[in-house]
């Protein structure tokens, strides 16, 4: 790595109700920007959507360029524990959305916290009756 | 209110300095990446991932991840300490396939200098072994790591891991007992230092 080239990690929490991007520095310890869904639209059901991950990440990548990164690693985490283990629909249109902005994009890693023997999952024997 | 609140958030930015972290000696002291902070104090005890693929430019080894430490700061670089290694979990995962068995033992180890540390070994058969060959796999996979601990510095030890080397010496013995497919050292880490 070149002197002058500074990366950062983009921690991408994806679940079903909404997308959060937090970018930091390589240690995780010093945070660069925070951005969600629900900082971008209006209604609830939208926090999760594409379009509002794919708008909190330009904003985030404003950020990050402000602040002279030129490069993420990604690390996109779903739910996890007794809940899904897929990301949502935010997390693929947040990467996307930071190669469109001309960031570099380094590994992508799921990092999903998946028990090795959790409790169960809610709903009980019979499953959730709506 | 908002606004000058934010114009806060800039100011600490720009305190801020940029410090390179480099490996310690054992990883041929490359630089990693930078981190910024206000204090040098504050870059204390952050950790750092990388993959060994970055540090040796070998393709074939980027599942292992491993994990720096920062321990001391000089100028503008942090130098770290190796604290553990952890291998990806998509490739543990390609690993494991129905109709094996998987074998994990963890064993905590002495190293001739004094330095405590925790091993995961994991172990895949081709088909399916009796709980009585699990159960045996398992106690030479522990013995065995063990035996590599006691003689060797810890220096050694984690070039063994990280190498594959420890892991290729218990899979060429576990295999007496029942075929096996894989051994890889999954996760080392690094309990009490000296």
């Amino acid at each position: 790595m070149a002197d002058k080239e500074k990366w950062g990690v983009a921690n991408i929490y994806s679940s079903f109700n909404n997308t959060i991007i937090t970018v930091t520095d390589l240690t995780g310890a010093e945070t660069i920007s925070q951005w969600s869904g629900g900082k971008v639209v209006r209604s609830d059901r939208q926090e999760s959507s594409p379009f509002a991950a794919m708008a909190a990440a330009t904003r985030a990548a404003d950020d990050v360029k402000e602040k002279g990164l030129i490069g993420l690693h990604i690390r996109v985490r779903a739910p996890g524990g007794n809940g899904p283990r897929t990301p949502g629909p935010g997390a693929q249109a947040t990467i996307r959305a930071f190669a469109r902005a001309g960031i570099k994009i380094g590994k992508i890693e799921d990092v999903t916290p998946v028990p090795h023997d959790g409790t169960g999952r809610p709903g009980g024997k019979r499953g959730r009756r709506v | 209110m908002a606004k000058a609140r934010r114009r806060r958030v800039r100011d600490t930015w720009k305190e801020k300095q940029w410090y390179k972290i480099m490996t310690p000696k054992e990883f041929g002291e490359a630089e990693i990446g930078t981190t910024p902070a206000r204090d040098p104090s504050m870059l204390i005890r952050r950790r750092v991932e990388s993959s060994l693929r970055e540090l040796s430019g070998d393709f074939s080894k980027q599942y292992i991840k491993l994990h720096f430490q920062i321990d001391n700061v000089a100028g503008d670089t942090a130098n770290t300490n190796f604290v553990g290694h952890q291998v990806t979990t998509d490739y543990v995962r390609s690993m494991i396939r129905r109709g094996t068995s998987r074998i994990d033992a963890i064993t905590q180890v002495k190293t001739q200098d004094n330095v405590k540390m925790k091993v995961h070994v994991l172990a895949v058969t081709i088909k399916r072994a009796k709980s009585s060959q699990q159960k045996f796999i398992r106690e030479t996979m522990e013995r065995l790591v063990a035996e590599a601990a006691v003689d060797k510095t810890f220096r050694d030890l984690v070039e063994e891991v990280i190498t594959g080397k420890l892991a290729s010496h218990i899979y060429h013995e576990a295999k007496k007992i029942y075929p096996l497919k894989r051994v890889e050292i999954l996760k080392t880490r690094v309990i009490e230092e000296k």
